[in-house]
């Protein structure tokens, strides 16, 4: 347990997991990037000179570095309107006697495992030209503006991201010590005076994850804007067009167009952390935040505000589900009542079954290797160990769009050839959602001493099998709750799949998207009302038989 | 543990050898093995692909399609992404230009079929096998375009009133689209091209044009004529053949160079050309131009002799086709 800076690494369990566990991180993460970096710069026709001509393009020409201004600026609106919108949810939810709290954060729960873009072809049904609910106004005389380009990539990312907001805005808010706000109101504050100007800085930090959580996947959506956006390009769905466009000849442009992505939103996780580090308060929290009675009218107030944003926020979801039993004429959805939807969409069972499949494999190892790395990270010590811990970072930051990209690259063919096969997506799913395992496990084994490891070795059980008798059952529900957690995350999984996919992998996110795009809408509605579905078993086992609430999200 | 007799060594040997030679056959020479299967890259619309997979499986029990469906563009970049290690059989979609565009990774099929195919719709390199043929038309919204207001011709397209409400897919993912864009080169050159990209919303799916129009999401669409036709049935799309003139293409069939089920690959050629199964395109298919001429051919559907029809120049558009596309990304750049 004590740093070996110097002596050598002898072979032990441990130093061997150490040494597997960084392998993991350079074949899958430092390997990729790197020929993704290579790929970029290697444009056709390119010589020494011509090494960074895809860059010099980029920032040379509005049809390109404009998809990064949209791409920014939509995300920063985005993440502010989410904010405004998600944080007083969270105080309200949390601080009030709201009625029907338990539902409120249900459906918050639901739009979260919902995969992206679904919420942008809803909206069409909903608001589009044609829409529903723009027939209703229209025949009130009323019109709305077009849902089309940036109005519509703003309104789906802004509702899409308002979970994380009041996910972690709930998780800051049960760290504070209701004393602080009492010392607050007993010096002459009033309680929302004292939430603006004594609790909202306490919560910086998660207010922080949250904004930036928001902003990195709204940078990496890109189904959204090319379902909605018409003229409106942003960075994301110009990297997909890209490749796929050039898929099998030169993918210089998508690559380097990755990586200008890449170093936003790694810039954007490191600011945050810089940012975080400056304005975290230790707090010790004795007494949580007690329930504030409101006065009749207030109340009625803050529950209006809180159905109103969970209404918007749940409507597309509502709308898929419904249109699912809707019979589809032609590109239309008529208002008749059918289940012929789900017999006729003949790539649902595969769909269905490739999914449920890469996601049990892919959180099967996930788990497995999380629990090993998540144990090095919290008892081992040593250069080799940090470099793990920072390599473990990264692929938060990275989009799935890139990832799915440089995995294609670094082994779709030669001298690979996983080009296709389960196995190029069961990589990429176990990369992207590595980090998460590791964290849940290293979090609660922070909280155990190694005392009872300690023990088991000194009466001369080898640490492998101390691993297993031991440490394993301790953090049992920080893994229980992790892989369930991993699967519906991976089951939602789009944009680095659909990448990656073929005709024998494709999978429920990847069969809506190519449905909306045909614009073949019932039967987008059906796989996408199944893989709602898949997504939410696991998380209603969380939190019936594992006694979980939303907290275990972030 | 157990006993080993002399029998079972024998069949054991026999097995290992049946299976090897089932494996170096199917790893090198599969021309001449028949497999149960047949991997299908296919761009068409599913109701269609779907009809011709079940009928495909029906007449042969024995095989297996494996069903891989995307853009053209999209598979034609899978097909030259595998060309070490070809996964698919038959690339189903697009035009003749589609595959002959990259020979080099299909195979020549001079399928008995063919001898129905109407003379002007065959490959004269030998490489697809035309299953149909299309023109590319304009569709608009009834309720958002009044008739008198439609557009008439690829210029009407060009007017500033319809900046920003024409959606075309984009032409280096769809093969249809690069059809659109030789057929308006051919009208009037690239100012004419620019002319009409300076107005257009795009697309990366050939149907979402077409779907929009008849959702009354985008008032004009340009879109290949199967799918104008399949929208026109929600009585809210009408279809305009542009008086400046159409190119007819065929369209494209193409066997993909060392796939692992060749004998397949061309059985679902034989089946797609064959004069019943052509019959059935007309039958169930309205708006798709049957290649056969032993089949009917469709009322309600003008025919080559009622139209304005350009001839569309195959070699230059094969030849051209990298150089054309980069010319339209330019354009692109340029009107974005």
């Amino acid at each position: 347990m004590t740093a070996r800076g110097s002596t050598p690494l002898r072979i032990d369990f441990w130093n061997v997991v150490t040494l597997a566990a960084l392998a993991v991180f350079v074949l899958f993460l430092v390997y990729p990037l790197s020929r993704l970096l290579i790929s970029s710069m290697t444009g056709e026709g390119g010589g020494g000179s011509a090494v960074l001509r895809t860059y010099v393009e980029f920032f040379t020409r509005r049809y390109y570095y404009e998809t990064l201004i949209h791409s920014l600026a939509v995300s920063a609106i985005a993440t502010v309107l989410a904010t405004l919108l998600g944080a007083p949810l969270a105080y309200c939810v949390a601080r009030f006697d709201i009625p029907g709290k338990l539902l409120v954060r249900a459906v918050i729960v639901l739009t979260f495992v919902s995969p992206p873009f679904i919420g942008a072809y809803a909206w069409i049904l909903l608001i589009g030209r044609n829409g529903v609910i723009t027939g209703w106004l229209a025949a009130l005389g009323f019109e709305l503006p077009p849902v089309y380009g940036v109005n519509g990539i703003v309104l789906v990312f802004t509702l899409q991201a308002l979970p994380f907001v009041f996910l972690l805005v709930s998780a800051g808010l049960r760290t504070v010590d209701q004393s602080i706000e009492d010392a607050a109101i007993n010096l002459g504050r009033r309680p929302a005076s004292a939430a603006l100007t004594v609790l909202a800085p306490l919560i910086a930090p998660s207010l922080a994850t949250g904004a930036l959580l928001v902003f990195v996947t709204s940078l990496s959506d890109f189904g959204t804007p090319m379902i909605i956006g018409e003229n409106y390009r942003m960075l994301a769905s110009q990297i997909y067009t890209e490749f796929v466009n050039e898929h099998g000849g030169n993918p210089a442009v998508a690559s380097a167009l990755s990586l200008i992505l890449l170093v936003v939103t790694v810039g954007a996780l490191l600011w945050q952390r810089a940012w975080v580090r400056r304005h975290s308060h230790g707090q010790e929290t004795v007494r949580p935040l007690a329930p504030r009675a409101l006065s009749p009218l207030a109340r009625a107030g803050a529950t209006a505000y809180v159905y109103a944003v969970v209404l918007a926020a749940s409507l597309p979801l509502a709308t898929i589900v419904v249109s699912s039993f809707l019979k589809g004429k032609g590109p239309l959805i008529t208002s008749e009542f059918t289940l012929q939807g789900y017999a006729n969409a003949i790539r649902l069972p595969s769909a269905l079954y490739n999914t449920v499949m890469l996601s049990t494999v892919s959180t099967v190892l996930c788990v497995a290797a999380g629990a090993l790395v998540g144990y090095v990270v919290v008892r081992r010590r040593g250069r080799l160990v940090a470099m793990i811990d920072t390599f473990s970072m990264v692929p938060y930051a990275v989009a799935g769009v890139v990832m799915g990209i440089a995995i294609a690259i670094a082994y779709g063919g030669a001298p690979f050839h996983l080009g296709g096969t389960v196995a190029i997506l069961v990589i990429v799913y176990f990369i992207r959602r590595l980090p998460y395992s590791i964290r849940s496990v290293a979090g609660m084994l922070g909280q155990i001493g190694p005392q009872a490891e300690e023990a088991s070795v000194n009466l001369g059980v080898p640490p492998g099998r101390t691993f297993l008798r031991v440490t394993v059952p301790m953090v049992m529900p920080a893994l229980v709750s992790g892989a369930l957690l991993t699967f519906a995350t991976i089951a939602r999984e789009f944009n680095s799949t659909v990448i990656l996919y073929s005709g024998s992998t494709r999978t429920l996110p990847v069969e809506v998207f190519a449905q909306v795009l045909q614009g073949d809408f019932a039967t987008a509605s059906v796989v996408g009302t199944v893989l709602i579905a898949v997504s939410l078993v696991p998380i209603v086992l969380l939190f019936r038989f594992l006694q979980k609430d939303e907290s275990v999200l972030v | 543990m157990s006993i080993v007799r002399g029998g079972s060594i024998a069949a054991f040997a026999a097995a290992v050898v049946l299976t090897l030679a089932a494996c170096s056959d199917s790893g090198t020479s599969s021309q001449s093995a028949a497999t149960k299967a047949l991997v299908l890259y296919a761009s068409h619309p599913t109701a269609m692909v779907d009809h011709y997979v079940k009928a495909f499986e029906q007449a042969y029990p024995g095989v297996k399609v494996e069903l891989i469906t995307g853009g053209t563009g999209d598979l034609l970049g899978r097909v030259k992404a595998e060309k070490d290690r070809p996964r698919g059989d038959v690339l189903w979609g697009g035009s003749s230009t589609t595959g002959g565009s990259a020979p080099e990774f299909f195979v020549k099929y001079d399928s008995p079929a063919l001898k129905d195919i109407a003379k002007e719709l065959q490959d004269p390199t030998g490489y697809n096998a035309p299953f149909d043929a299309f023109a590319m038309v304009i569709v608009y919204n009834k309720d958002l375009v009044p008739e008198a207001e439609a557009p008439k011709s690829w210029a009407d397209l060009g007017d500033p009133r319809w900046k920003g409400k024409v959606r075309f897919a984009n032409p280096a993912s769809s093969s249809s689209s690069y059809a659109a864009l030789v057929n308006w080169k051919l009208i009037g050159d690239w100012a004419m091209v620019e002319r009409l990209a300076k107005n257009m919303i795009i697309d990366e799916s050939s149907s979402a044009p077409f779907t929009a129009v008849a959702q009354g999401e985008a008032p004009v669409g340009v879109a290949y004529e199967e799918g104008a036709y399949r929208v026109q049935k929600t009585g809210k799309v009408n279809i305009v053949y542009p008086s400046d003139g159409v190119v007819v293409l065929p369209g494209g069939l193409f066997l993909i160079k060392g796939g692992p089920n060749a004998v397949n690959a061309k059985k679902f050629a034989d089946f797609v050309l064959s004069t019943p199964q052509q019959q059935a395109l007309v039958d169930n298919f309205p708006g798709r131009r049957p290649a056969s001429t032993a089949v009917k051919f469709p009322a309600g559907m003008p025919s080559v002799s009622q139209l304005k029809v350009l001839a569309y120049p195959t070699d230059e558009a094969k030849a051209q086709q990298k150089e054309w596309l980069a010319k339209w990304k330019e354009i692109m750049i340029a009107t974005r």
